[in-house]
């Protein structure tokens, strides 16, 4: 898997987190674990959850929008956060994704709560190729 | 967002708190901007904040010039603490301008209760607060509506939590436009914000949310006719504060919006300088669309039961109720404009 970085100087009340990846599916499934990490620890969480996400945009950042948009969607509806993603990122514009996630529901008994996002920002935000594989910046507004 | 280069140095002073930004400062600007601000307060404001405050000022429609308040400070799109006008015929609305946490705000509760009967029980009364007012990641309201119940959320606002017995009436009194804003239309809303608002009617929320239970203090009262007008009766009294909004079906809106408007600008030959300040112009569908939605979730945020503009608090109320308050007794619990 890539990394992913928590930037502190980027935005004082909310979080910006820049990720790499060494494929594009590596890169959007680096930013599903980040996304996750931020909302909670997830050694704490049962993985007892899994999903089938398909999404498509015209643009490929919106593509990344959408995907963590929607890791923080199933977070609202369904209380349920996915640290672990498997994707395929298809097409030349349109742009389409198919992931299988894994994951599970909150349990404030037992997961180690972290930050509550509420949306993806377009501050900053940036996709972009680079040598030896992808490179993101996300705001995201908590 | 790129930083241009001399736009603080292009800062004008036009009285001892104001000072101004010119038109000619940076292409596009079809306004000057102005910012409120003492010296020292000038000095401590962030590069970010001259490059959205005349960001905003290139906006279509922009009237007289674009604002910024004491407190600005680095926003999305809009500085924080950035005001704008637009001409409702030719000028354009932008989630940005509005936000998305939309009709965020704090609310004080008044209280008969004193200092030593609340400290006295303060573990047992925080217990109770965090078992009645769900709060953090993934918490659930205590609130279950179907779709077409929270869509009468959306249209009657703080009215709804009335008719269902969440809040006195005479609560209303104390509510912008008594908790109800006009033009809300729940079918501009998403059915993927309907679904996050649902599940999270009555919560707090976390980040910059919070509740406080708050002490008058000695020496705090500067101002004894507006304090007895408010109901603060003198030091020792028990209030109640919180911060919250329309929580995630807000930021639903704005998310939904922000994407519609960044694909739709070019048909109205609009561009910006910043993603963050997509908009689209006010008569547009698109624009009277969000609008619409934006009203809703305006409407919802001032039902939120444990929220800010909420007219009955009632997981607040439910914890100091069962904790400090005889039976049945409302100890005074009002809320205050």
């Amino acid at each position: 898997m890539g990394r992913y970085t928590f930037l502190e100087d980027v935005a004082l009340a909310d979080c910006a987190v820049d990720i790499e990846g060494q494929s594009l599916d590596d890169l959007f499934e680096t930013a599903a674990a980040a996304i996750a990490r931020l909302m909670v620890d997830p050694a704490t969480l049962a993985i007892t959850a899994e999903r089938a996400i398909t999404l498509e945009a015209s643009e490929l950042d919106m593509l990344l929008y959408d995907w963590l948009s929607e890791m923080i969607f199933l977070k609202d509806r369904d209380s349920q956060v996915f640290p672990h993603a498997r994707v395929r990122v298809t097409g030349d514009g349109p742009y389409r994704l198919a992931a299988d996630v894994q994951g599970g529901t909150i349990d404030p008994g037992r997961t180690a709560l972290g930050a509550d996002p509420k949306a993806v920002t377009l501050h900053q935000f940036a996709l972009e190729p680079v040598d030896g594989g992808w490179r993101a910046r996300v705001v995201i507004d908590i | 967002m790129k930083i241009t280069e001399g736009l603080r140095g292009a800062v004008q002073r036009v009285d001892d708190c104001i000072w101004e930004i010119p038109a000619r400062a940076k292409a596009g600007m079809l306004v000057p901007a102005r910012l409120y601000a003492s010296g020292p307060l000038l000095e401590q404001m962030d590069d970010g904040v001259f490059e959205q405050v005349t960001n905003v000022a290139c906006l279509p429609g922009i009237v007289r010039a674009s604002l910024c308040m004491p407190d600005g400070h680095w926003g999305y799109g809009f500085p924080i603490g950035g005001v704008a006008a637009f001409r409702a015929d030719s000028g354009v609305i932008s989630p940005g301008g509005i936000g998305f946490d939309i009709n965020c705000g704090m609310r004080l509760i008044r209280t008969d209760l004193r200092e030593g009967e609340v400290r006295a029980r303060l573990q047992e009364l925080i217990g109770a607060l965090f078992g009645s007012v769900p709060a953090g990641v993934g918490a659930k309201g205590f609130v279950r509506l179907s779709g077409s119940e929270f869509k009468r959320v959306m249209v009657e606002g703080a009215g709804w939590c009335v008719t269902r017995g969440y809040a006195w009436p005479e609560d209303l009194a104390h509510i912008e436009g008594r908790g109800c804003l006009p033009g809300a239309d729940p079918e501009a809303v998403s059915p993927r914000a309907l679904e996050r608002g649902m599940e999270q009617l009555g919560t707090l929320g976390s980040g910059n949310h919070y509740l406080e239970i708050q002490v008058v203090r000695e020496g705090a009262i500067h101002d004894e006719r507006v304090a007895r007008v408010l109901g603060v009766d003198g030091p020792g009294q028990i209030f109640v504060m919180l911060h919250c909004g329309s929580r995630g079906f807000g930021h639903q809106v704005g998310t939904d919006y922000l994407k519609i408007f960044d694909r739709a600008m070019p048909q109205y030959g609009i561009s910006v300088r910043d993603r963050e300040l997509a908009c689209a112009p006010f008569r547009s569908k698109e624009g009277q669309a969000y609008f619409g939605a934006m009203t809703a979730a305006a409407n919802t945020a001032f039902r939120q039961p444990a929220g800010d503009h909420a007219p009955d608090p009632g997981g607040v109320l439910q914890g100091l109720r069962s904790r400090c308050a005889r039976p049945g007794a409302r100890r005074g619990l009002r809320r205050l404009p």
